[in-house]
């Protein structure tokens, strides 16, 4: 029931979340507030495989996206974007609210045993291989080999890790249900006038966990002013923290907790301690740490695209900087994208994927950058452009750069279960309410137990 | 055409009680044909009543069958429902969840009541002495105020309150030595924060009822007994109590009903949390049925909570001989 | 001074300072108790800069009302204020019509069933909101009233406790006037309005403010039938949008329920003893 915030987060409304979530414990997620259309790939009834190359593209389609009726704005300027190229498509987005991925997939599965078939659905990280493994995705390896060129091209212009981790993690029968879409990592974002005010050195991309707790230190006055804010989040506060000390919630292949080896205890003390020397804000409370930094009460926070709206709104852009996160071991990020997987049962997959490759055009991408999405367009063109970098903190491409040494979400099937406990149990940690070793210890045997 | 006037043709008799109600509740005989001008009153009445037994069956007593046969079976409002059997009560007892909200709501009952009856019945005691009018009318009024203001708002209030970074209950406690700054999410102290959060917003009711039966109480009775040498603790226990038995009783049960009902504050301050520990039954409820759309199981959790208000208030009601003194 | 004189007099004076001290005693909790309320408005007069701070400034030197306009400026307040007292109107004036409607048939007419029907209208007030909630809303769902007032207010239009009451009112009101109206070719609805009605004054009166106090405050059934923010009531809006995204920061939601509640405790200090009256004998602690 309180399960995945972190997955809904990123495409609900924020008065929606709010509305149904409180703010206290929630996960901002990978991907970003606009769902991703799925386009069903073209072909007759299902997988009878794509029509040859210059079949017109024609007929309805219909996406669906975790999230609400509010979120149809959005989206309806992207179909007119679509629908310049591709005229004779009628397009409706619909958005499904569920508590996690697994409850919405189960809705999607429900409405096409009702009849209702959508052609698109968007998934984020967090749910690519559950869905994939509900065998409810068509694969479209056959369409990416009759659109080679399209897709190269595309291939090119993101990072290599995108479309090798799309590979590697979204499904585990070895087909392509998805192509690797829009992404959020995560780096700092750093209250630069706070930091000249205090006479503090500004942080650069190599610093180190002790320059980031001695720049903390420095500028925290205890219940005045914090230095970082911690929160317990899986994305958004955990994961960085342990990335950044080579340690992570699963092992590389996502079978196994690694929890509790020791440089996950150590990145956990490391947090606590920045809680207890009030560094960092204690966890429960309605913390916001976009307006605390704009009224110059917070130092750092953590974030990838999404925060840009809040600071827009909050007139405190070029005040803000972006830097890489600290680093213990070695540099790192977690990172999550969104897919466009197209459904078996689509009855219009030529036009759902000629809407994939739309979503994965120029154009798109540069839709996605303009409207001050909470995403970073997966072209490198695009994210490097002034589209995406004009009113925005200086150091927003090291959200592109951080394609580089970022580590995809863990999302086993069972991840909306294993984040909550993450969660719980870091709030725990952080309030100083347990021994950090024997809560990890139990977390640890727990995640083990769920993932068997 | 009957000869009597309505007013005696329409008051009920006021023979004995026993007997007579078989035939007040019953309907008349069939041979028994009603006047034209009975009849006539019969049209008005159910002309009357057409509109509230309208909105009664709609909204009141339909809903209580319907909640019934829902929780009979499975059913998340998008596909036809399954009959389930009783499925949804085993499920109860296997869920966690639902255990842990309705153990958070027994616990939580408890201490409302305990706390209401003993600090209500000090503060009545304190402010039916002698005192000025309007000091009176001034304690009356701070003391009552917090449950004009919505839960929605108290919540919200008290959530800012307790906030480990900004609220000033952790700081002051902090100051005094008490160090509990992080109530909202901890597993032990947060079911006793909500706890004292509603007692600050109802104390004021258990408090007005046992004024007004203190205030009902002849103090003929008082005097009388100083009269025979009973002292302060003896006429507490052998007149006060009694005689407030009765709306003792009223505030034991209301105090019971409204406590298990709870939901605002965990709702709006703890999201039932940290983990579940402070869950109540109610939410469980809002949350089955409203997040994950599994209206069987819900009904069948809302089944059991009208189940339980109703067997406990019975008992109490059976308990209350032994020790309600009616007049 | 006798002996017996001056031992009273010790008893006097030792009773009343014990007396005016635990009087001081409950009006310093008494205090207490509002304080949550006091710190409200105080941080809502203070800029969001300033509020909260450690410890608090109980007295505030700065005052600055910037929080107040921005109620309305970032939720939509007053239609918050408007939608709770269409709802609660309508409810209320709805409720006492039905209620009368139905107390005066019980109370006055004789009708086949009329006693079995009241136990059973009775028998209502053990049911509480969960065990009705779940069909209600599938049956508006059904109809398509999701999200709409009308959600709120028709289910509520119906009281069975008003029903009650208003009976035993309208029982204990002498029934000359009425025989007087019946000779003069009065019929049923004429005697309610002009003769019962009117002289049930408190009753009604104890009725409107349970039920007002009730719906105006009701946060579990409106948050469970609204979703626009635009519909919704105060204190399902206050929850909803308190939180920067979307919504409102915390100082902003102090002053909205400050402008609530400040002219609530206003009316309160007047009207306390119908108010409290009304509210105690429904026996809703809730």
């Amino acid at each position: 029931m309180e399960g995945a915030r972190g997955f809904r987060a990123k495409t609900i409304s924020r008065r929606e979340f709010l509305r149904r979530a409180g703010t206290a414990g929630f996960g901002i997620g990978a991907a970003g507030a606009l769902g991703s259309l799925s386009i069903s790939c073209g072909g007759q009834q299902g997988s009878e495989g794509p029509a040859p190359k210059g079949t017109k593209v024609s007929g309805e389609l219909t996406l669906v996206y975790l999230g609400t009726a509010e979120q149809q704005e959005a989206w309806k300027a992207l179909f007119e974007l679509f629908r310049e190229d591709y005229p004779d498509v009628q397009l409706n987005a619909h958005g499904i609210p569920a508590d996690n991925w697994s409850a919405f997939f189960d809705t999607v599965s429900t409405q096409i045993a009702g009849g209702k078939v959508p052609d698109v659905v968007q998934v984020a990280t967090e749910g690519q291989r559950l869905f994939a493994s509900r065998g409810l995705a068509l694969p479209i390896d056959e369409y990416i080999e009759r659109d080679k060129d399209y897709i190269e091209e595309y291939y090119n212009d993101i990072h290599p890790n995108l479309v090798e981790w799309n590979k590697k993690y979204s499904s585990l029968d070895g087909n392509t249900y998805y192509l690797p879409g829009e992404f959020n990592t995560m780096c700092v974002w750093y209250n630069m006038q706070l930091f000249q005010e205090v006479g503090v050195d500004e942080p650069t991309d190599d610093w180190t966990w002790d320059d980031f707790l001695s720049a903390a230190q420095e500028i925290t006055r205890p219940g005045e002013v914090y230095g970082m804010h911690v929160p317990p989040e899986y994305f958004t506060g955990i994961m960085p923290w342990l990335l950044t000390n080579g340690a992570s919630t699963l092992n590389d292949e996502w079978t196994e907790s690694t929890v509790d080896t020791p440089q996950s205890v150590e990145t956990f003390e490391f947090m606590r301690s920045l809680v207890e020397k009030k560094v960092s804000p204690s966890p429960g409370g309605t913390f916001d740490p976009f307006s605390a930094t704009a009224q110059g009460k917070l130092a750092m926070f953590g974030g990838g695209r999404w925060p840009v709206i809040n600071m827009r709104d909050l007139d405190f852009v070029e005040e803000m900087k972006i830097v890489a996160w600290p680093q213990s071991e070695g540099k790192g990020s977690p990172v999550g994208w969104n897919g466009y997987p197209i459904m078996k049962e689509s009855q219009n997959t030529e036009a759902a994927w000629a809407f994939v490759k739309f979503i994965a055009s120029k154009r798109s991408s540069e839709y996605f950058a303009r409207q001050g999405g909470t995403i970073v367009p997966p072209r490198r063109s695009v994210a490097i452009s002034d589209a995406f970098l004009s009113t925005a903190p200086e150091g927003s491409e090291k959200l592109y750069e951080a394609l580089d040494y970022a580590t995809p979400i863990p999302s086993p099937n069972e991840g909306s279960v294993i984040e909550r406990e993450i969660i719980d149990t870091t709030t725990q940690i952080l309030a100083g309410n347990v021994d950090t070793k024997a809560a990890l210890g139990r977390l640890d045997r727990t995640i083990q137990s769920e993932l068997e | 055409m009957s000869e009597h006037s309505n007013t005696e043709a329409g008051s009920p008799p006021t023979s004995s009680r026993a007997g007579s109600w078989r035939k007040r509740l019953l309907p008349p005989k069939r041979r028994e044909k009603l006047s034209p001008l009975k009849r006539r009153e019969a049209i008005s009445a159910y002309a009357f009543l057409s509109v509230p037994l309208l909105l009664f069956l709609v909204f009141l007593g339909g809903p209580l069958v319907a909640t019934l046969g829902i929780s009979l079976l499975e059913w998340d409002l998008l596909t036809p429902p399954e009959f389930n059997g009783f499925d949804n009560y085993g499920q109860m007892l296997s869920d966690l969840t639902a255990r842990a909200a309705i153990r958070n709501t027994f616990v939580f009952t408890f201490w409302s009541v305990v706390l209401h009856l003993g600090f209500g019945l000090l503060l009545a005691l304190a402010v039916n002495r002698a005192m000025p009018a309007t000091l009176r009318y001034v304690l009356r009024t701070v003391y009552f105020f917090p449950l004009i203001i919505s839960w929605a708002a108290v919540a919200l209030i008290w959530r800012y309150i307790l906030d480990p970074n900004f609220g000033f209950l952790p700081y002051y406690l902090e100051k005094l030595g008490l160090a509990l700054p992080n109530v909202l999410v901890s597993p032990d102290w947060a079911m006793p924060a909500l706890i004292f959060v509603d007692f600050w917003r109802t104390i004021g009711f258990t408090f007005i009822i046992l004024l007004a039966g203190l205030q009902g109480i002849p103090s003929h009775l008082y005097e009388a007994a100083k009269i025979d040498g009973a002292g302060a603790l003896q006429r507490f226990w052998y007149i006060t109590i009694p005689m407030l038995s009765p709306t003792l009783f009223f505030a034991t049960v209301v105090t019971f009903i409204g406590a298990f009902q709870i939901f605002e504050p965990m709702f709006i301050i703890t999201q039932g949390g940290p983990g579940d520990a402070t869950r109540s039954i109610v939410m469980n409820i809002y949350e089955t049925a409203f997040r994950s759309f599994e209206m069987g199981y819900a009904s069948a959790q809302a089944v059991v909570v009208f189940l339980v208000i109703m067997v406990i208030t019975l008992i109490q009601i059976g308990l209350s001989r032994y020790w309600v003194h009616y007049e | 001074m006798t002996a017996s004189t001056k031992s009273l007099l010790d008893r006097l004076r030792s009773a009343s300072i014990g007396s005016w001290a635990l009087n001081l005693f409950l009006v310093a909790v008494g205090l207490l108790m509002l304080a949550p309320f006091y710190w409200v408005v105080l941080t809502s007069v203070l800029p969001q800069g300033k509020a909260f701070s450690l410890p608090p400034k109980w007295l505030p030197t700065n005052v600055n009302l910037v929080n107040f306009s921005e109620v309305f400026d970032l939720i939509p307040f007053g239609s918050m204020v408007l939608n709770s007292f269409k709802i609660t109107a309508i409810i209320t004036v709805g409720s006492l019509i039905t209620s009368s409607l139905a107390a005066y048939a019980f109370a006055r007419l004789e009708f086949p069933g009329r006693d079995l029907l009241f136990v059973v209208f009775l028998s209502a007030l053990m049911i509480p909101p969960q065990v009705t909630v779940i069909p209600v809303f599938i049956l508006v769902r059904t109809f398509g009233l999701i999200d709409t007032h009308a959600a709120v207010y028709l289910p509520a239009l119906v009281q069975v406790l008003g029903i009650f009451l208003l009976r035993q009112w309208f029982r204990s009101i002498p029934r000359d006037l009425e025989d007087a109206a019946k000779v003069d070719g009065a019929g049923h609805l004429r005697i309610l309005t002009r003769i019962i009605i009117p002289l049930s004054g408190p009753a009604l009166s104890a009725v409107a403010i349970f039920v007002a106090q009730l719906y105006w405050n009701d946060f579990f059934w409106p948050n469970i039938m609204l979703s626009s923010p635009e519909k919704m009531t105060i204190p399902v809006g206050l929850v909803a949008l308190q939180g920067y995204q979307g919504g409102a920061p915390a100082v902003v939601i102090f002053a909205a329920i400050s402008m609530v509640t400040v002219p609530l405790l206003v009316l309160f200090i007047f009207a306390q003893k119908p108010i409290t009256e009304s509210m105690a004998m429904t026996g809703l602690r809730g």
